[in-house]
């Protein structure tokens, strides 16, 4: 059998590479507009998905935690740092729950991950802006959190078993309610 | 891998009719725009100024993080200009009383709300 583990130096760099990538996708975001200001797709948090199934919950923590300060150092203000701290840290902890423990597969952990970076937020804004009101923005966040994350799972989804074998190690895993093993599918 | 499981088509849809619920909610909390009514506004959770909606006026508001101009024209508020970055607060648009129990218009870099309330209240 042959199981070819990245070796820590391979991993590290491979770490900071999707770590720029992150960072640009968050940067780009800034550029499509949005029907309700502030609402965002949250591309960046592609990257932390798929290193979910392949470098493993730490390494994915990793790169989320840096490119939530890289991006708030570079393009932020403290104030905004302090909403995707809350954000980012919540949703990872919710999606990699909801991947380890088989709960769903990268697209229902997305689209848990797009909610609760959204209530986190709002749990954020209470006590920086002194007052509950800002609850009646819970169900356009919730919206905007469930089909925003469904995007960004479905397109992690759809990525993770083209990535690259060289650079990323096979995600072995099964599906929370897989079928009996199919023949892998051949693309013309 | 599949994209998509069954299980997750449920979260999918008891997401989608959890926030119809709440819109339904929000909906129905949406109150009279009759009366008097005064534009709020607070930083850092503080009401710094209190300025009545019937009276056309500018009020600048400044704060160590920055500047927003806030106007009250023809019975309504808006943010006119603002330097922060994202400029939510300008693209807001006006507040009027037929939304004041469920809109407010905010600036999160700035820490700053605005809400509208009924004369008398508090």
């Amino acid at each position: 059998m042959k199981t070819s583990r990245p070796t820590v130096a391979r991993r590290v760099a491979l770490s900071a590479v999707l770590c720029a990538l992150s960072l640009l996708f968050s940067y780009l975001e800034t550029f499509i507009p949005m029907p309700v200001p502030g609402m965002k797709i949250g591309l960046a948090n592609l990257i932390p998905l798929l290193l979910l199934p392949t470098l493993g919950i730490p390494t994915a923590a990793c790169v989320s935690l840096l490119r939530i300060a890289l991006s708030a150092l570079l393009f932020g203000s403290p104030v905004s740092f302090l909403y995707s701290l809350a954000g980012g840290t919540v949703s990872f902890a919710v999606m990699a729950l909801a991947f380890k423990f088989r709960l769903f597969g990268l697209t229902g952990a997305s689209i848990l991950g797009g909610v609760f970076h959204n209530l986190a937020q709002i749990a954020v804004a209470i006590p920086l802006l002194g007052t509950a009101r800002v609850t009646v923005l819970l169900p356009w966040l919730l919206l905007s959190g469930t089909v925003a994350g469904l995007a960004v799972g479905l397109l992690g989804a759809f990525l993770l078993p083209r990535l690259p074998r060289s650079l990323f190690p096979n995600p072995a895993r099964k599906e929370p309610d897989a079928e009996p093993a199919e023949p892998p599918e051949n693309d013309p | 891998m599949k994209l998509f499981s069954r299980r997750e088509s449920v979260l999918l849809i008891s997401l989608l009719l959890v926030s119809g619920v709440l819109f339904l909610v929000l909906f129905l909390l949406r109150g009279e725009g009759d009366g008097e009514w005064d534009a709020v506004i607070r930083y850092r959770g503080d009401v710094i100024a209190r300025l009545p909606l019937d009276t056309d006026c500018e009020y600048p508001f400044e704060c160590e993080e920055g500047v927003n101009r806030i106007v009250i024209r023809d019975g309504a508020v808006f943010v006119e200009s603002a330097d922060c970055k994202n400029r939510v607060c300008v693209r807001h648009g006006a507040l009027t009383p037929d939304a004041a129990d469920v809109d407010f218009i905010s600036c999160a870099p700035h820490r700053l709300l605005i809400v509208l309330e009924r004369r008398g209240d508090e």
